[in-house]
């Protein structure tokens, strides 16, 4: 598939689990959106979206690039720049939600 | 107790319904709740069936994010104290919320969640586990929830006592009102540990029902003659415990006085309850001489009744041991017969059973008690609900380990 192509895939996917892994509809994962202030996203949310966007990509994204995220634009970067679709595919079960 | 302590709201959540409408209603029609197990696939377990709390829906309690990183214990524990502070009609914003605490029994917290993280960690590493997976599986935090969702400051905390737990929490939140250390108090138990890894545990220390897994509703009969272990069971009650000075200033509807409490130990084995059933006896009696109540001021108990061999027979003993000859005209319910055994939540659901049965002069049946066990020769109430003057009344819980509580309550208003 085009290089264009496949950056969007793998942006409209990075968006998709971002959704689900701080359980916000699809609309409100804009690249200007502040985790804290407009996602209300704590801590332990932080960590949950964290482990749940590398096991979805099967990614390692540092504790010191993940400690500086503030808007959902720098995790689709931190994600995009370190992924790609050829991954497993679907969302681990067990990742973030636990329960 | 130095302080009258009343109870003014019931929240349910069980395998046979969620409120207390839909509970009673099925408890006096003797429906039971035990069926298949459906949260894992049970093939290959000797026990196949469990009382499961099936139409559970978190969304109608919590918000999305916030029940994502709840165990289900935590999810029953906020929907029953939501059920029980709107049944007592009890205004939070009206209320001291630093003087209002809450005391639940639990035995395991999210015991699904710690296994199915294991299974993570063991297939893919650390890095992988959930990082809500320690709030989201302790026990403790089902107290901690229902804190945050109702705003509620005052003590605050979970007591392990096996499947007494909550006949225990149910208790010290008694006495701390009475001492004054709070006015309000939630109180009750919660449990949801239906988990492959406990069934075989419980299974191999053969404490489960077999032979019933093509009838499930069947498996649960406690003081039949062909009882074969007890049935595994999920749920929550939370009570609603005041001062009744606090109850009186804001017109609460009083639906029993919490009347007396007493804990022991058989000091006796890991799992089997004393032959003589002494440590029983002596919470029966102890809960008794705190509601200064001879056993003839009894009318009903219900009992810890588990459909094991042992607790049975060594139940029907500790009932004659404290109560003598009076012990005969006892009526006795085992609801576990429909609930299936609650465990750590198991008593909260019990007494709130008890409440209603004083409430509506009707006691729930016993039911499958088909065959009478010769050494369970009391009135059990087998096979079908029976009105009856309830004046006051005696639940019963016992755990592994030998750990025993009683507490009374008592009709408003009886002298």
């Amino acid at each position: 598939m085009p290089a264009d192509e496949s950056t969007a895939s793998l942006e409209s996917a990075i968006r998709t689990e971002l959704a689900r892994q701080l359980g916000v509809a699809g609309d409100r994962i804009l690249p200007a959106a502040s985790l804290v202030d407009d996602l209300g996203v704590d801590s332990l949310l932080h960590m949950t979206m964290v482990v749940g966007l590398e096991a979805r990509f099967e990614i390692v994204i540092p504790d010191a690039v993940a400690a500086r995220f503030t808007s959902v634009g720098d995790v689709i970067e931190a994600v995009r720049s370190r992924a790609t679709l050829a991954g497993p595919g679907g969302p681990p079960a067990d990742a973030g939600a636990a329960a | 107790m130095t302080r009258p302590v009343v109870i003014t709201g019931l929240g349910v959540v069980s395998p046979i319904g969620i409120g207390v409408d839909a509970f009673w209603e099925s408890l006096v029609a003797g429906r039971s709740g035990v069926s298949r197990v459906t949260a894992f696939d049970p093939s290959g377990f000797p026990c196949q069936v469990a009382a499961t709390v099936a139409d559970f829906r978190a969304q109608d309690f919590l918000e999305a994010r916030a029940a994502g990183r709840m165990g289900r214990h935590a999810q029953f524990a906020v929907a029953a104290a939501r059920l029980a502070v709107a049944h007592s009609s009890l205004d939070l914003d009206q209320t001291d919320r630093g003087r209002s605490g809450v005391v639940l029994g639990c035995c395991f917290g999210d015991q699904a969640a710690l296994e199915a993280q294991h299974k993570l960690l063991e297939a893919a590493g650390p890095r992988r586990v959930a990082p809500a997976l320690v709030p989201i599986q302790l026990s403790s935090l089902a107290a901690g929830e229902v804190a945050i969702h109702l705003g509620l400051r005052g003590l605050n905390y979970v007591i392990s006592a096996a499947c007494a737990s909550a006949n225990h929490a149910l208790g010290l939140a008694a006495r701390h009102i009475a001492h004054g250390d709070a006015d309000v108090i939630l109180a009750g138990g919660t449990e949801a540990a239906l988990t492959p890894l406990l069934f075989a545990g419980f299974g191999q220390a053969k404490a489960l029902a077999t032979g019933f897994n093509d009838t499930p509703e069947r498996a649960s009969r406690p003081f039949d003659a062909g009882r074969r272990g007890f049935v595994p069971g999920e749920g929550a009650a939370v009570l609603v415990l005041e001062s009744l000075d606090h109850a009186r200033a804001r017109g609460a509807v009083i639906l029993a006085e919490f009347a007396g409490f007493a804990a022991s130990d058989d000091a006796h084995h890991v799992t089997a309850p004393d032959p003589e059933g002494r440590g029983l006896a002596n919470a029966i009696t102890g809960a008794l001489a705190d509601a200064r109540l001879p056993p003839e001021g009894i009318d009903y108990v219900s009992a810890h009744g588990t459909s094991t061999a042992l607790n049975d027979a060594i139940e029907t003993r500790a009932i004659k041991r404290a109560f003598g000859d009076h012990a005969k005209k006892l009526a006795i319910s085992a609801t576990k017969s429909q609930l299936g055994h609650l465990l750590g939540a198991a008593s909260a659901v019990e007494l709130a059973a008890m409440v209603l049965a004083m409430q509506h002069g009707l006691a729930p049946p016993t039911i499958n008690l088909d065959t009478p066990d010769p050494a369970c020769d009391l009135d059990y109430v087998p096979g079908a609900a029976r009105p009856l003057e309830i004046r006051a009344a005696v639940s019963n819980a016992c755990g592994f380990g030998g750990q025993n509580s009683a507490v009374v309550v008592r009709r408003f208003g009886e002298a």
